[in-house]
């Protein structure tokens, strides 16, 4: 009797998971992947029916176009500013394009959606990805070159806009063959943090102008820590942990590039390359360089650390990290100097690709990028909803007061606007780039210079072997 | 002879108090990380980036932030619902085929299950995309919309080559003779299921109820990619929203997995006994 009971309960849940299964709740305004279809032969058969009467001006090619906007802020702050700034657009712009933004997780998040999208079909009209990815989508016909669209008299940029825009950020959406794939929203840097009261302490006036000044200073500080010992011994010098990013950064100050002088090839095994690694084991050898499990932003706060490396948005967690320590030390961040003085960054944008669809929605997109990222709504979006830096001399002019009150995120702002990027439209960069990263930890254990070249070699050999075979 | 048995009792209370030593050390082991994730998760985002191990406050408001940030009100009834759909489909679909491979005898039975087996070797990650594609064509070709819709969260878990295999173990245990008792009775293969092996068994349904629903709860990237919109995802996409481009926001991490976990530790209370009764007699190790 209990059995048939619960045969009969099992049966009833089956039944019951399988109708669930197959409902559809009302809500979720899902965009159907037919749309595109459905829009496409609206303003089509008016054009062929009514071929003379028409004037051509009045026609709207974009009245009623939905886009849909991937991108990656879906919670806090930057949450908020998102959707409030595309219910302005929905209600204010003048071609009633309807934008449907939403968010996909991170940027990881996104290129695999994206990769899984492009197999199935079901793509979004705007995405915000880093430009490798947007340049290895291009590369298989998903995303479109919006040149025109940046170009056209109607729907483009206008001179003074186009001056304004600063070219390391904007030239970052070029590829070789000349198509602009990548609009950027905003910008941030991986930089280095200074602990200005300290070092001060220790007798230095000023940040590091030249390498040699930065080893002098990370000894300093890793000499201080030693004598004061316990906890601190080991400590004191720079937070250096071998990633693509951190090794590049260093790079970059040492002059380098990775491709070679005609800019068709990786070459990793250049002078500069190993000019920057050796300085680097220099500062391992001496001492002067400690790793730390974690982020390293309580090493910083608790001076155990004078300097270490973050991306410019890592500004709250120094600030959390300084005021729960209850350290009141000044701080701030710094380029990576180079043995001639040179500064440099590695700076990354936040860029949002058109994908290939039809001519409607890739202008409509295109109208809404240019409305997102106008001077106006950039300044907004970094002042009040995400702490950013901006891509254009216009949105600085509008952020003077917030850099006055930020002067760290301002110094931010200055850095992130000499560079330089990584070349993420370069064929096979994604790849490289992992790369780059397995040969940074190897050459950080190496021994001497014959090792460093012969990862260096190895690195450059790989890399082209990557372009090679997508090619 | 009294001697040599007080000798013996002596051995046998220092194995017994060398082993509750290493029980004790194993379990302290083990509850660090449940410590520690309770700890931070009471401390300002300061504390938790520091090194210190017990919050020097106790910030209980971390506990509704994260609620509040990571949506959970909305994911928690969406996971709840994934859950219950799949582990209602895994468990029925589960023992069907079981039972079928245990004690049905078909042409090339042992084949596929052979083949069924061999399944288990590839990666869940290497499905993915095929499964997504999958999904997206019979959104396409059905009536029903698959993706941002409970089938593409569901259906591609209800078919568990894992589950399969232990339920035809414990199938495959059950004598013959009463199989045989049974159909004299009248009974056939449905009934036989029903009434004899599954209550049989039920040790062995409880660990596929506790692992599936720890497996479907704590699911990301498949959600991540058959959903467009927060109206549809599970609650392990709140907890991702704490990470961000250049730290994460560790304490109300720490305060979001704790309410995550509520619901596997109610379910596994429950379910404890079965489920280690059924792993002392499978030889199971988690």
């Amino acid at each position: 009797m209990k059995t048939n009971k619960l045969a009969f309960l099992v049966i009833v849940v089956v039944i019951l998971s399988l109708a669930l299964a197959a409902c559809k709740p009302a809500p979720a305004p899902e965009p159907a992947p037919e749309e595109p279809v459905a829009e496409e032969p609206v303003e089509e058969p008016v054009a062929e029916e009514e071929p003379v009467a028409e004037p051509v001006e009045e026609v709207n090619p974009l009245e009623g176009v939905t886009v849909q906007f991937w991108h990656v802020y879906g919670e806090g702050k930057p949450m908020e500013g998102m959707v409030a700034l595309v219910e302005e657009f929905n209600k204010t712009n003048e071609y009633g394009i309807t934008v449907e933004a939403l968010d996909q997780g991170h940027y990881g998040d996104v290129e695999d959606k994206m990769n899984a999208a492009i197999l199935s079909g079901d793509l979004p009209d705007i995405v915000m990805a880093y430009t490798n990815a947007l340049a290895d989508w291009y590369a298989v016909d998903a995303i479109a070159d919006i040149s025109s669209y940046i170009e056209d008299a109607d729907y483009g940029l206008s001179t003074e806009e186009m001056d304004a825009l600063y070219d390391s950020a904007y030239d970052a959406g070029l590829v070789a063959d000349g198509a602009r794939i990548a609009y950027p929203l905003t910008q941030s840097a991986n930089v280095l943090v200074y602990n200005n009261t300290w070092a001060e302490e220790m007798g230095f006036a000023a940040p590091p102008a030249t390498a040699e000044e930065f080893k002098e200073q990370m000894c300093a500080g890793a000499a201080f820590n030693t004598e004061r010992g316990g906890d601190f011994a080991g400590t004191g010098g720079l937070v250096y942990y071998p990633s693509t990013t951190n090794w590049l950064n260093w790079f970059y100050a040492f002059g380098g590039s990775e491709l070679n002088e005609a800019g068709d090839a990786y070459d990793f095994n250049t002078p500069e390359a190993k000019a920057a690694t050796m300085f680097l084991n220099d500062l391992r050898d001496s001492g002067c360089t400690f790793e730390t499990e974690s982020y390293p932003n309580p090493e910083q706060a608790q001076r155990k650390a004078l300097v270490t490396m973050s991306s410019t948005a890592g500004l709250p967690y120094y600030e959390a990290a300084f005021a729960d320590e209850a350290n009141e030390d000044t701080w701030t961040f710094i380029g990576a100097p180079g043995p001639d003085g040179t500064l440099a960054v590695d700076a990354f944008q936040q860029m949002l690709g058109v994908v290939n669809t039809t001519p409607e929605k890739t202008l409509a997109s295109w109208v809404f990028i240019k409305w997102l990222t106008n001077a106006e709504n950039q300044a907004m979006w970094i002042s009040d909803y995400s702490g950013y830096l901006p891509t254009q001399a216009t949105s600085a002019a509008l952020l003077e007061s917030y850099a006055a009150e930020n002067p760290v995120w301002a110094t931010g702002a200055k850095l992130a606007a000499i560079g330089p990027a990584e070349p993420q439209t370069f064929p096979a960069w994604s790849s490289v780039r992992r790369a780059v990263g397995d040969a940074a930890a190897q050459l950080f254990q190496a021994a001497d210079e014959a090792e460093i070249e012969a990862i260096l070699i190895q690195l450059t050999e790989d890399a082209n072997a990557l372009v090679a075979e997508i090619q | 002879m009294g001697k040599q048995r007080r000798s013996l009792h002596k051995t046998n209370s220092s194995a017994k108090v060398a082993t509750y030593v290493i029980l004790l050390i194993g379990a302290v082991i083990s509850l660090i990380p449940f410590v520690w994730m309770i700890s931070t998760s009471f401390k300002n985002l300061g504390e938790a980036l520091g090194s210190s191990f017990f919050p020097s406050e106790l910030h209980f408001e971390n506990y509704v932030e994260a609620w509040k940030r990571a949506r959970f009100s909305e994911y928690f009834i969406n996971s709840i619902i994934i859950a219950a759909i799949t582990l209602t489909g895994q468990v029925t679909f589960s023992i069907f085929a079981a039972y079928a491979f245990a004690r049905i005898k078909f042409p090339g039975r042992d084949f596929i299950f052979g083949v069924l087996l061999s399944t288990m070797m590839i990666p869940a990650m290497v499905n993915i995309i095929p499964n997504f594609l999958t999904v997206t064509w019979l959104g396409r070709i059905g009536p029903l919309k698959w993706i941002n819709n409970w089938p593409a969260l569901t259906v591609p878990f209800m078919g568990s080559v894992f589950a399969i295999f232990l339920l035809r173990q414990f199938f495959a245990q059950i004598p013959d003779e009463l199989f045989d008792s049974a159909q004299i009775d009248g009974a056939g293969h449905f009934r036989f299921l029903w009434q004899i092996a599954v209550p049989l068994s039920k040790a062995s349904i409880m660990v596929i109820v506790v692992l599936s629903f720890i497996g479907t709860w704590n699911a990301l990237a498949w959600p991540m990619l058959v959903t467009n919109t927060p109206d549809w995802r599970p609650i392990s996409v709140g907890l991702m929203n704490f990470v961000e481009e250049a730290g994460q926001q560790i304490n109300l991490t720490m305060a979001g997995a704790f309410i995550t976990i509520i619901p596997i530790m109610i379910i596994y209370f429950f379910t404890q006994k079965q489920f280690t009764e059924s792993i002392a007699r499978s030889g199971l190790k988690g």
